[in-house]
């Protein structure tokens, strides 16, 4: 209880008065208030750092990153440099005061070691050295060290070079004076502690993604990355606020207008500044910031700038008649997200934010300002030319149209009683879009570990004739051509079959339920991932048989659930991200389905992949409401789905699926 | 204090289901309202949703205590509970999913199908884990009191 109400009094303290508070902001031993112990960190680490996952793991990382720039914030550090090391530690580095190291007042032993293994002990608390601190206020240092299997600090202050090295959260020896140094600073050093992490192995995109963004929010500071496990390194440093951060994101995106529109406000009680563009692609990428830190969960600036968009886009696209009048077309706040790149930065004073590790902005007057003035502003801009504020409608106007689309082409396809009426024409624009960079939207497309499973099961005649059956880009056939005599392909669209001609021998266009070939033409057909997508799946399977020798062997792979209690979750993923899925099978499902096509001989094999879900639905077939929809359905998945399903979602929220490929060989009988 | 009438829970049982469903929605509408941005309306129907989910609950305890508990009660202690839980999940498992895909498919509805066959698996895993755990629980004294899936939840 006293613990907790020092550290409310101590909190009210720094953040009420400033630095001119509490004398005159000397960064010393005496600055630094003592609470309690360490072990509580090591017994309950989650409580610290959120949890033991790699986003724990991570958070260390930034822990002392904070550190460092809260040293830049009172203007004493203009690099930061992280290093990761081959023997699997990591070392963040600063230009800063380095950490006090004359004995603590109440203790005796040299600042920087109570900073380290004193829980709660920190120079934030007092008030008068940092007035604007973004750290878990002085907790961070010591819970670093705690978890670390091993961490050495070294300080280089008043001339001197200083070193103490700690074995989970334990002095191994006392601050030792290495001897005169020249220049100031602090490097800690440290090797997370197995013991407490499921994973040790430090990702260089979390981190440098982490790094670009303090970058960009502290004009001025250098920031290097090197990661001695592969010899990557880079260096950030931006002068250009958002814009020129926005740039950097849009590097390499086809861009709907050449220069971002940029807004700023400010005024009493806060102030922003708001850099946007609209790209090609199809996510939407938000970065918002409340006063230096990273909202993930967007709120109220966000929410802000969503209806301002939307309402200036939607008065203008009616004032130059762009809208379909007939039918009551309008933009939705959902649709301008649809390619929308844009960076916002917020300073304010009490901002609050909803649950503990949530970052999201629930101040509701921060709603109305926001609106007001992106609305103003962003109005001006587009009134003022002309063919700006056209290029945005209409990117918004496709959003809103195939979102339209996306809701009718699942109610496309029909088949009545024996009778099937499937609108060809849907498939086509769905698939032949896709030929666009196709082989960057998942990894299964490419991937060869796949590829070599479906042909690892290839057992015919070296002279034999295959069938790649809705080969999309041919890859699959591709996969068998050095087993067989003659490969063709089958696609229904021309896009596809332009793409695939250049990997098989031939390519026709042609739909799979009604196969262009005589009876018994093929030694062996492949076709992977494609019989979810089709109504009545009996009747392309009947077309594979038919069109197969006796004998004949068909390759097929199909992504299933892992069980009974994540079939249903995968069917509201996979449908959100392509609506003309017509079927999730289960494996048992999937099996009796092909053994009822007359197949025989069936053997089954398993193939594991992760998959990037980001990148998978950042796809024109997903609507920007069903890709919010599919992470919502990762991020509050259900414990019988996380207990049979395996994935994972990291820090900046994007998130790995584990998919679980089914390759069948089967026979159709003598 | 005297149960209620057959009518009145019947009528209780309906208002119970009504709140659920409300519950439901309301966080299914918080959700899109979240993803539009509209935050005034997010938090109203999270709200809205977490009272009504309450108030089923208090449906739930009235159920509980105030209907009899030999010929209509369901609700109880956890080894009723697990039986009826059992019963519920057998009768979607066996009757409504199917019937209801079957009639999916009679209208050519092959995704609505498929969406359907997928629940059916999961009330049937659902049957297996809430029978396994019934028949892990400590015998009670008469094994009448614990009543097998399929007699409808109530026994004698």
């Amino acid at each position: 209880m006293t613990d907790r109400a020092s550290v409310i009094e101590a909190e009210a303290g720094a953040e009420g008065t400033g630095a001119e508070g509490a004398g005159p902001g000397e960064y010393g031993a005496s600055a630094i208030v003592i609470f309690s112990g360490l072990q509580a960190v090591r017994r309950n680490p989650s409580m610290y750092i959120g949890s033991t996952t790699a986003d724990g793991l991570h958070h260390l990382v930034f822990e002392l990153l904070d550190n460092a720039v809260d040293e830049y914030e009172a203007g004493h550090c203009r690099s930061i440099r992280v290093t990761l090391g081959t023997d699997g530690s990591c070392q963040v580095c600063d230009d800063g005061r380095g950490i006090p190291v004359d004995p603590h007042p109440d203790s005796g032993r040299p600042a920087a070691e109570v900073v380290l293994t004193t829980l709660h002990s920190g120079g934030k608390f007092t008030g008068s050295t940092y007035t604007n601190s973004a750290g878990l206020h002085g907790v961070g240092l010591s819970c670093v060290n705690a978890l670390a299997a091993w961490l050495r600090a070294e300080i280089w202050r008043d001339g001197e070079h200083h070193q103490q090295e700690f074995e989970r959260g334990e002095a191994r020896g006392p601050l030792a004076r290495l001897g005169p140094a020249q220049g100031r600073g602090t490097a800690i050093t440290f090797i997370p502690d197995p013991e407490i992490f499921d994973t040790c192995d430090f990702s260089a995109r979390v981190l440098t993604g982490r790094l670009q963004e303090i970058a960009f929010l502290h004009p001025g500071l250098t920031v290097e990355f090197a990661d001695e496990r592969t010899g990557e390194s880079a260096e950030y440093r931006f002068t250009g606020g958002v814009v020129g951060f926005l740039k950097q994101l849009n590097t390499g995106a086809a861009t709907i207008h050449g220069e971002p529109v940029a807004v700023e406000a400010g005024g009493d009680r806060a102030a922003f500044e708001l850099a946007l563009q609209w790209t090609e692609g199809y996510t939407e990428e938000l970065r918002s910031f409340v006063n230096g830190v990273r909202t993930d969960q967007g709120g109220a600036h966000v929410d802000g700038i969503r209806t301002a968009l939307a309402g200036a886009i939607n008065r203008f696209a009616t004032a130059h008649k762009m809208l379909d009048a007939r039918t009551g077309e309008r933009i939705t706040t959902v649709d301008i997200l649809e390619g929308l790149t844009a960076v916002v930065s917020l300073r304010m004073a009490n901002p609050k934010f909803d649950g503990q590790t949530k970052k999201r902005l629930q101040n509701p007057e921060i709603a109305a300002f926001v609106h007001e003035a992106v609305d103003r502003e962003f109005s001006r801009q587009i009134d003022k030319d002309e063919d700006l504020g056209r290029r945005i409608v209409a990117r918004a106007l496709d959003a809103t149209r195939s979102r339209l689309a996306a809701r009718l082409a699942s109610r496309t396809a029909r088949f009545r009683r024996r009778e099937i009426d499937v609108d060809y024409k849907v498939y086509q624009r769905q698939f032949g879009i896709r030929s666009r960079n196709w082989h960057e939207s998942c990894t299964w497309l490419a991937d060869d570990g796949l590829l070599a499973a479906h042909a690892e099961l290839c057992d015919v005649a070296p002279d034999a004739r295959m069938l790649d059956v809705c080969c999309g880009s041919g890859v699959v056939g591709n996969a068998f051509k050095d087993k067989v005599g003659e490969s063709i392909g089958l696609d229904i669209t021309p896009e596809m079959v332009a793409l695939a001609s250049t990997r098989l021998d031939h390519v026709d266009q042609g739909t799979v339920y009604d196969m262009p070939y005589p009876d018994a033409s093929f030694d062996l057909v492949v076709n992977r991932e494609v019989l979810h997508l089709l109504p009545q799946p009996e009747r392309p399977l009947a077309e594979i048989f038919r069109v197969l020798r006796p004998g004949g062997q068909f390759v097929v792979g199909q992504i299933v659930p892992f069980a009974e209690e994540d079939a249903f979750w995968m069917y509201r993923v996979f449908k959100k991200k392509q609506p003309l899925l017509y079927q999730m099978f289960r494996e048992q499902e999937f099996r009796s389905l092909l053994l009822g096509a007359g197949f025989t001989d069936v053997v089954m094999k398993e193939y594991l992949l992760w998959e990037s879900i980001d990148t998978w639905i950042d796809t024109h077939e997903t609507t920007p409401a069903h890709r919010r929809e599919i992470q919502r359905l990762f991020y509050e998945a259900p414990p019988e789905v996380r207990a049979v399903h395996p994935f994972e979602v990291l820090e900046d929220g994007s998130i790995r699926d584990q998919w679980r490929w089914c390759v069948y060989s089967l026979r159709k009988p003598r | 204090m005297p149960y209620l009438s057959q009518e009145l829970a019947a009528d209780l049982r309906a208002a119970l289901a009504a709140e659920a469903v409300a519950a439901q929605r309301y966080s299914y509408f918080a959700q899109i309202a979240e993803i539009e941005g509209v935050n005034e309306a997010a938090q109203l129907f999270a709200d809205l949703a977490a009272s009504v989910a309450c108030a089923a609950h208090g449906h739930l305890d009235v159920l509980r205590d105030a209907t009899v508990p030999d010929a209509e009660s369901d609700i109880g202690e956890t080894a009723l509970n697990l039986a009826s839980s059992i019963v519920d999940a057998l009768r979607d498992a066996d009757e409504t999913y199917p019937d209801l895909l079957a009639a999916a498919h009679d209208e050519g509805q092959a995704d609505v199908a498929s969406w359907l066959t997928t629940l059916a698996a999961l009330k049937k895993a659902h049957v297996g884990k809430l029978n396994q755990v019934l028949e892990a629980l400590p015998g009670p004294a008469e094994p009448a009191s614990a009543p097998r899936p399929g007699l409808g939840g109530s026994h004698d």
